[in-house]
């Protein structure tokens, strides 16, 4: 075989290649990734729960404050095992809790307002609440009772809660 | 579909290590164990484990985390090989805590006479939320003359440059995160877009930078950049200039630089009291100094925060440095918001048995703590080889309450 025929066969090889890989990947209609709050399952951490509440895909450029509730409509409701005298909520990605209220139970219930001064964040963590309990723990948000501001700023509309993602993206090509 | 792409990938990474050589298996272990002596119980059980199985051109690596209360995080397999002028990188990454696969991503590089190419593919399942996505994208770099050229031509996915990041895959209980350079777009469907980028281009005093991006629906910016511009007798100051063309804006962005030099032994964190919506620059603030000895393999810190209101230490994870929260958390360093002293000890040198030795003592100061001279926190680290492949750490964190963490772990290199 000659040099050029080796070379055709070569970029024949090479187009082919590509042209297969190019089927396998993205020719096909993937739905974009909505904005979501996702509440993580609580996770035992010396001998207390904690579970970790993030943000992914957020509008407007990013979430800057959070408000789960209100002391006469709670959010957030814990199982019976948990002590409520033990949780404590904690902002994370420079977030601060800025006030929080906890029934003692049963239900155990909670609110918490936390807001960021600086950088909205358009995804990653926001919220760790940690608490101690007798059994095994869960904790669920009332979706209707959640608001989300933004920078702009305004309320953040079009967003879904999730609390059974294992894994999620974060930081996805934003510029 | 996504599952017989994932399988194309594997096949394809095992079809181009066929030529195989003799083989070497290496590999690592780490373990840590931590205690919560305040609260009680376990605080952290973290094992990482890697092989890496070379054959010939080409190492296969298998790298895997496990974490408290026994969750399988992670489990990812790489190939890494040359074959002539060609170099290749393969990533795939499953979750096997929900025996889920969940992103791939096969990198193909090659020089040609000056010319670099790089072909990227990646791939995110739907068990991933955010997916699924996939596609592929081209780079082309070169230079003519002074002038640095790169081209990305987007089919579905975007490589992590200055304009844009990778992709970050959390495990949501846990925040444990793995990143990878090849972002799948969602959507993604053909052509997706178009990066041009021009760096060094000369234009009378100065040196431009410019990039200009086209995606499938359109233009979507052109920027250009200068930074550096010298002002007058006022070496110590500097200025950045970026104009950037939107769809529907045009903004010109002036970022003065301070420059105080450098002082032997003391470092002084300062910026301009600059105010960008009246172009004034107000003055000079400190917000934080740091004083450092080395004294043989000792080295001796101190370092102090005025404001922590926008900066904080980074923890010792990331070098305990003075840092603005805004890019602590855009590059996703971990600080401590609430300490505005450090005074730190660390020794490195040679171990006992041909590894490295290593302790460090970190003292953190705060304002709200009844504790003599406002302590708040000790941290002890140390690395102790025990064996040239086998090294014990420990580590403590100490709050006016107690022991409030314990850790104990080895790495093995075998």
């Amino acid at each position: 075989m000659t040099s050029l025929a080796r070379r055709l066969v070569s970029i024949l090889v090479l187009v082919g290649l590509l042209l297969s890989l190019a089927a396998c990947f993205g020719h096909w209609f993937t739905p974009p990734q909505l904005a979501v709050l996702i509440v993580g399952p609580p996770i035992p951490k010396g001998g207390r729960y904690e579970v970790l509440i993030s943000v992914a895909e957020m509008p407007d450029g990013g979430v800057a404050g959070i408000q789960l509730g209100t002391v006469a409509l709670p959010a957030i409701e814990f199982s019976a095992d948990v002590d409520s005298a033990t949780i404590v909520a904690e902002g994370l990605s420079g977030f601060r809790v800025t006030a929080e209220s906890y029934t003692a139970g049963p239900p155990v219930e909670g609110c918490l307002i936390a807001a960021y001064g600086g950088v909205p964040i358009v995804s990653g963590q926001v919220l760790k609440l940690s608490f101690e309990a007798t059994g095994v723990p869960t904790v669920t948000l009332d979706e209707t009772r959640i608001s989300l501001a933004s920078a702009v700023p305004a309320w953040i509309a079009g967003w879904s809660l999730d609390t059974g993602a294992d894994y999620y993206t974060k930081e996805a090509g934003a510029r | 579909m996504i599952q017989r792409s994932a399988a194309a990938m594997l096949v394809l990474a095992v079809c181009l290590t066929a030529p195989l050589a003799a083989a070497t298996l290496s590999g690592e272990t780490s373990l840590w164990i931590g205690f919560d002596p305040i609260a009680g119980g376990f605080d952290t059980l973290d094992l990482g484990f890697g092989v890496n199985y070379s054959l010939g051109a080409v190492t296969l690596s298998a790298d895997g985390l496990i974490v408290l209360p026994g969750t399988w995080v992670w489990q990812e397999f790489s190939a890494v090989g040359q074959f002539g002028g060609y170099a290749l990188t393969a990533n795939a990454l499953f979750g096997p805590s929900t025996t889920d696969y969940l992103y791939a991503e096969a990198i193909v590089e090659l020089s040609i006479a000056g010319i670099d190419v790089a072909w990227h593919a990646a791939q995110l399942s739907n068990a991933v939320l955010g997916g699924p996505a996939d596609g592929w994208a081209l780079r082309i770099a070169g230079s003519v003359g002074v002038l640095d050229l790169v081209s990305i031509t987007e089919f579905g996915a975007r490589i992590e440059d200055d304009d844009f990041d990778g992709i970050t895959i959390v495990h949501a209980s846990t925040g444990e995160e793995r990143h990878y350079a090849t972002d799948p777009v969602v959507p993604g469907q053909g052509f997706t877009g178009e990066k041009l980028s021009l760096r060094g281009l000369p234009f009378c005093c100065a040196d431009i930078d410019a990039d200009l991006y086209l995606s499938c629906a359109g233009f979507e910016f052109a920027s250009f950049g200068v930074t550096g511009i010298e002002v007058g007798a006022m070496p110590w100051l500097s200025l950045d200039a970026d104009l950037t063309f939107d769809l529907q804006t045009k903004s010109l962005v002036l970022t003065p630089r301070l420059s105080l030099g450098e002082v032997f032994c003391v470092e002084l964190y300062a910026e301009l009291d600059w105010d960008a919506s009246t172009w004034l620059i107000d003055g000079i603030g400190l917000y934080g100094i740091e004083l450092a000895c080395e004294l043989g393999p000792v080295t001796v810190r101190d370092v102090a925060v005025f404001d922590l209101n926008r900066y904080a230490i980074t923890t010792e994870a990331y070098g305990s440095t003075v840092e603005r929260l805004i890019d602590a958390i855009e590059e996703g360093h971990d600080v401590y918001p609430d300490y505005w002293e450090l005074f730190s000890i660390a020794y490195r040198g040679d171990g006992c048995c041909g590894g490295d030795m290593m302790f460090l003592l970190n003292v953190y100061f705060d304002d709200a703590s009844a504790s003599l001279f406002d302590w708040a926190m000790t941290h002890v680290e140390a690395a102790v080889p025990l064996a040239d492949a086998f090294t014990f750490t420990l580590a403590m964190e100490s709050i006016p309450a107690g022991i409030d963490s314990l850790t104990f772990g080895f790495h093995v290199d075998w």
